[in-house]
């Protein structure tokens, strides 16, 4: 048996977050995501939580397990080796009802990095041509799915909700790296201040909470490295 | 609306998470780096009584090298290393190196530091005759 | 509901990172010049007001003594700034901890330099 302790908390009727605890045996390889169903489907239809792929690729379900941010639809239960698993709802967000966040701000600081291809030269007759060992140098970049458990791990997020967070500057280095991309200059001057990458100590949380793996904290070290030579250079 | 953020909220969860090696490492040198500030400022303060008064220079030196302030010393030294190997350890990373094996070039660091912390003391306890 | 982020190029926040870094590696070279040539070579020599004027006579420790108080005044406020900033995230009170911070630096080293100015001078 195991027993799950989920904070419950709804803004309209709770005075504050409480946790709730559920007791279930688990099946092979039953999974967290799996286990919250389970819960949902047979002991509390009231437990509020957000999925969608249930395959590690939409990112709906980030949540902290145990103090760590990862994906409830791939880790199991028994990945955890724990008989008391504690859910909380990811940290730095507001809480919209048990484990669901408001992830508003999160995707205004996405919208405002302009996550999207930009060029300014006359497109050629057939598509823009890019090499592999251009592509291997934002690999890694590529694979974020926007779950936000890095943003979400940041303790500097915690006490500041200016800072544009390693999710969104992860996206600026995969589009620097990008050399189809026309916009170089003013993706770092973006992020050249107090809300970009200068607010970064390289507490290495980002990174150890992807659940892709991705090397959040390098990604955003060698984005800087590139704000530094064009700074010298009085570029940006 | 329950609280989202903030220095209570930054606090409770930064503990927590204080036992993984990253968040040790930056909460480190953080403190290690104020407390090396606050340093800064005594030692410049000692200093200034020269300005003020030579004989009280050479009275609170000579209280300085009691056994209490040479310990003392000593856990100055421990924390200039930790902060300064540490942040050589910031400094790969800014130029892009080591961002995957950032755990073992913090521990590996750290045994450097407790080595030098080592052979400082007992460089300090051979001149002072301590055995 | 969705809100606009607005992001500018900050000249001073990057001068202000970089050169945390240059007086790190500085601090680095001088901090060990401090602490092998005060204590490492002659552990069991007491510092007292002369020798002290006496070492002082040499250029190499007076501008290593310079040095040495910028660099580490820089590096320790900006670190203060630094801990400010990710403590307090009001802009108001950065710039008003960030100017204090900027004031007691230069009075500091002014003070200090006056001090090393005394000794080197009246020695």
């Amino acid at each position: 048996m195991v027993v799950l302790r989920i904070l419950r908390y709804n803004p309209a009727k709770d005075e504050r977050p409480t946790f709730r605890n559920y007791e279930i045996g688990p099946t092979a390889g039953m999974t967290i995501l799996d286990a919250l169903i389970h819960i949902k489907e047979n002991m509390d239809p009231s437990l509020t939580f957000r999925r969608s792929c249930r395959s590690a690729i939409c990112g709906s379900c980030a949540l902290t397990a145990n103090g760590k941010n990862l994906l409830a639809c791939n880790t199991q239960l028994s990945a955890l080796k724990k008989k008391r698993i504690v859910l909380e709802p990811l940290p730095g967000f507001q809480i919209l009802r048990d484990l669901a966040v408001d992830w508003e701000p999160f995707f205004d600081k996405y919208r405002a990095i302009k996550p999207y291809l930009i060029t300014k030269s006359a497109p050629p007759a057939k598509e823009r041509i890019q090499s592999p060992d251009i592509r291997k140098r934002y690999d890694d970049a590529a694979k974020c799915i926007m779950c936000s458990a890095c943003t979400s791990s940041c303790p500097v997020m915690w006490t500041d909700d200016s800072y544009l967070g390693p999710a969104a500057l992860t996206k600026v280095w995969r589009f620097v790296a990008d050399d189809r991309d026309e916009a170089t200059e003013e993706r770092l001057s973006m992020v050249s201040n107090e809300k970009g990458v200068w607010r970064c100590h390289t507490i290495f949380r980002c990174s150890e909470s992807c659940p892709k793996d991705i090397d959040t904290a390098g990604c955003l070290e060698f984005l800087r490295k590139k704000v530094v030579w064009y700074s010298l250079r009085g570029r940006v | 609306m329950e609280k989202h953020r903030g220095f209570p909220y930054y606090t409770k969860r930064v503990l927590r998470a204080s036992l993984e090696t990253g968040t040790f490492a930056h909460l480190l040198h953080r403190i290690t780096g104020l407390l090396i500030v606050v340093y800064l400022f005594l030692h410049m303060g000692v200093i200034s009584l020269a300005f003020i008064n030579g004989q009280t220079f050479d009275d609170v030196m000579v209280t300085f090298s009691s056994p209490f302030f040479l310990v003392m010393d000593l856990v100055l030294f421990a924390g200039v290393m930790i902060h300064g190997l540490n942040g050589i350890r910031i400094m790969l990373f800014d130029m892009g190196l080591f961002t995957r094996k950032q755990k073992e070039l913090f521990w590996g660091l750290m045994v450097v530091a407790i080595v030098s912390v080592l052979i400082a003391t007992w460089l300090v306890a051979t001149a002072k005759g301590w055995w | 509901m969705q809100q606009t982020v607005h992001l500018k190029a900050s000249r001073r926040s990057f001068w202000l990172w970089f050169f945390q870094r240059v007086s790190s590696v500085g601090l680095i070279v001088v901090l060990l010049f401090h602490m092998i040539a005060l204590h490492y070579i002659d552990p069991s020599a007491e510092i007292d007001l002369l020798s002290t004027k006496i070492r002082l006579q040499n250029l190499v420790f007076v501008l290593a003594d310079i040095f040495l108080l910028g660099f580490a005044l820089f590096h320790g406020l900006n670190g203060v700034r630094n801990v400010v900033y990710d403590y307090w995230p009001k802009p108001g009170t950065r710039k008003i901890i960030s100017s204090i911070l900027l004031v007691v630096g230069i009075a500091v080293f002014i003070w200090g330099a006056l001090v090393l100015a005394y000794l080197v001078l009246l020695g």
